[in-house]
């Protein structure tokens, strides 16, 4: 049995407001194994963002992990103090925003930046990853060996003339240029766990090609895991291992791959799969799911999505579905998923 | 992963860790300053000030403090009676009127420079705190810097100038006092815009700390606008200097200042105009030859504005 690298359990963020309590994440599980790629999909507004924040203890204000766990290499970070997550952030996980040009610092020169990222962990980088020993180095020395290896990480994410780009600044680079500084300020300490939200989708179609390449290349390398947070199914068919499906901050299906494209069994996800167009495909029809995410304040008692669900019954509407095993690492929480005859409602271990 | 380093290129570190790369980044600000006709222009007055404040005891053809009742009320050179042996003319007591001005120079300059120093570091700092961390802390520095924003300026100076007495380093912390509020409050509205940028987010996710993001992260982005605060900001100390030495609270006499100049001046106005109207148009040169210097800072500095 490998162990997970990331395991998350029952994870609840929730911001209260005035007009009540926003589950932004409202019980989520899912686990990451070392050198996988978990795409978390799902509409604008359905906690992916969320759940990515949670994770590196970055939620914004007056957001709150309300209950859960979250365990990096078997490490509970929930309710752990900020000086220690903050060893962990870069170094064990590390995250990728979507607008490489606002998550840049508009007046370092980006070779700085790689190099800064590179010095917040140099202590733990030197003794090892435990932050115990004392910096055996002078400052200067230190700063210099960041700076041959920060070289090294932008040739390694395929910047050329890596040297000369490092006197750059990020409006001087091109979107997918800027990407790639992001993604080797994110490798920079070789991190457990990468976590990517959305790093394609301010990006141009082919440029999104190259940044996956990339991704998987670095993957393959050191065996980092990835969580991939994206609403682009094209993007999970080419790089996902696994996918979990989210709406209104709930995990609503979870499946490898293949099998969610072939054998979706929640009425959301063949939803999502339907409203995607098909290149060279004239007889298929693109069907939208109509409206929009309730509002996370206010979700009916029973299923989240049972105000959309064509399928919707009063049972759906009163009773919240759990989840339920359909296949191998396949799990749905759908009350119509359930073959007949089964007990439904039963919650399962993930 | 240190082992995987690939060898690097040494030409490209050398050129990184010799004077080569600040050499670079000054040609560039200067390319982008001279470009501003005015700036530059600014730049050489208040370049010609200093230079003048410095090199006082060489430059200036008397003793600024030297009387000679024989030669009081002299006019300017060009003026019927006047000599070039006193360009400017002479005051009361016979004295160079522009050996004073060159001299006034190093007071006005040492008290704009000391004060706009202290008082930046100590209101970027606020600033930073403030707005960074938010909350009371900021809502309480915030209040203090209204309350002292509430009082005029040269009234503060004034009254604060009454109870420690007349003198420089009186007269440092008496504009100090007040001056702090201005970069703390321009920094403060910075740091409110920048720290919801993403990159501070992003800075977090890579482990950085407070301490580390408000000065590795925001200062930087901060930095240009303190800079032409700060010399916007000299301009207006050297005229509270100026002013409170014509109020007789400032630099004491005989050492020369611009303000008393002109205080003394203003007795003699009909029968001399020369001895208020130089000293008067030094201040009013290097005042705007330092706000001229500060926009063109302004659009320099700010690499977002580049080409």
């Amino acid at each position: 049995m490998i162990e997970p690298v990331l395991e998350v359990r029952d994870l609840k963020t929730h911001f209260p407001t005035e007009r009540g309590i926003v589950k932004a994440v409202d019980g989520v599980s899912f686990a990451l194994f070392p050198g996988e790629t978990l795409g978390v999909v799902g509409e604008s507004g359905c906690g992916k963002s969320m759940t990515a924040l949670s994770i590196m203890g970055l939620v914004p204000r007056p957001g709150k992990i309300v209950g859960g766990e979250i365990r990096l290499m078997g490490e509970n970070l929930v309710g752990k103090p900020e000086r220690e997550l903050r060893r962990l952030r870069g170094n064990r996980m590390a995250m990728i925003f979507q607008d490489p040009l606002s998550t840049l610092n508009p007046v370092m020169r980006v070779g700085d930046q790689v190099v800064e990222s590179i010095r917040i962990h140099y202590r733990d980088l030197v003794s090892g990853g435990n932050g115990t020993t004392r910096l055996p180095l002078s400052w200067r020395r230190s700063r210099r060996e960041a700076w041959e290896r920060a070289v090294a990480l932008l040739e390694k994410v395929g910047i050329p003339a890596p040297a000369e780009r490092m006197m750059a600044y990020p409006h001087e680079l091109s979107g997918g240029m800027r990407q790639r500084v992001m993604i080797a300020i994110a490798l920079s300490c070789n991190p457990a766990v990468l976590l990517a939200d959305e790093p394609t989708t301010a990006l141009d179609v082919t440029i999104q090609a190259q940044i996956l390449d990339l991704m998987q290349r670095v993957q393959e390398e050191y065996g980092t895991s990835i969580l991939l947070i994206t609403h682009d199914f094209g993007v999970v068919s080419e790089f996902c291992h696994r996918v979990m499906v989210m709406y209104a901050g709930r995990a609503v299906e979870a499946a490898p791959l293949d099998e969610l494209l072939t054998n979706p069994r929640h009425p959301y996800t063949q939803g999502l799969l339907d409203s995607i167009p098909r290149l060279g495909d004239r007889t298929h029809v693109v069907r939208p799911i109509e409206g929009t995410v309730p509002e996370l304040h206010a979700l009916p008692p029973g299923c989240p999505y049972c105000t959309r669900c064509p399928l919707a019954d009063d049972y759906c509407r009163q009773v919240e579905p759990a989840r339920f095993d359909v296949g191998p690492g396949h799990w749905v929480a759908c009350h119509k998923a359930v073959p007949a005859g089964q007990p439904a409602g039963q919650p399962e271990e993930a | 992963m240190t082992s995987s380093t690939p060898a690097v290129n040494p030409e490209v570190l050398r050129r990184r860790w010799t004077g080569e790369r600040v050499w670079e980044a000054i040609s560039d600000f200067w390319r982008r300053f001279r470009k501003n006709r005015a700036a530059v222009a600014g730049a050489v007055v208040v370049l010609a000030v200093v230079w003048a404040g410095v090199l006082a005891p060489w430059l200036a053809p008397h003793d600024p403090t030297e009387a000679n009742f024989f030669n009081r009320f002299r006019p300017p050179a060009w003026m019927e009676g006047g000599t070039w042996e006193h360009p400017l003319g002479t005051d009361q007591l016979g004295r160079d009127i522009l050996s004073r001005i060159i001299w006034g120079a190093r007071a006005s300059l040492a008290v704009g420079g000391v004060v706009i120093g202290f008082a930046t570091v100590v209101g970027v700092a606020m600033g930073l705190v403030s707005g960074y961390y938010g909350g009371r802390l900021d809502a309480a520095i915030q209040r203090l810097v209204d309350i002292l924003l509430s009082f005029p300026y040269l009234v503060l100076a004034i009254g604060l100038m009454g109870v420690m007495g007349p003198g420089f380093v009186n007269m440092v912390l008496a504009l100090v006092y007040k001056e702090w509020v201005t970069p703390c409050r321009v920094v403060r509205g910075e740091v409110l815009a920048a720290k919801n940028q993403e990159y501070v987010e992003a800075a977090r996710a890579v482990g950085a700390s407070d301490a580390h993001i408000m000065w590795r992260e925001i200062l930087p982005n901060v930095l240009s606008a303190v800079v032409v605060v700060a010399t916007l900001r000299v301009a207006w100390v050297i005229l509270m200097e100026a002013s409170l030495s014509f109020l007789g609270l400032g630099v004491q006499p005989p050492t020369p200042a611009w303000g008393s100049m002109v205080a003394s001046g203003r007795e003699y106005i009909f029968q001399a105009w020369w001895m208020a109207t130089f000293p008067g148009l030094a201040i009013l040169v290097t005042v705007l030859g330092i706000n001229l210097l500060g926009e063109g800072l302004r659009d320099a500095l700010d690499p977002r504005l580049r080409e």
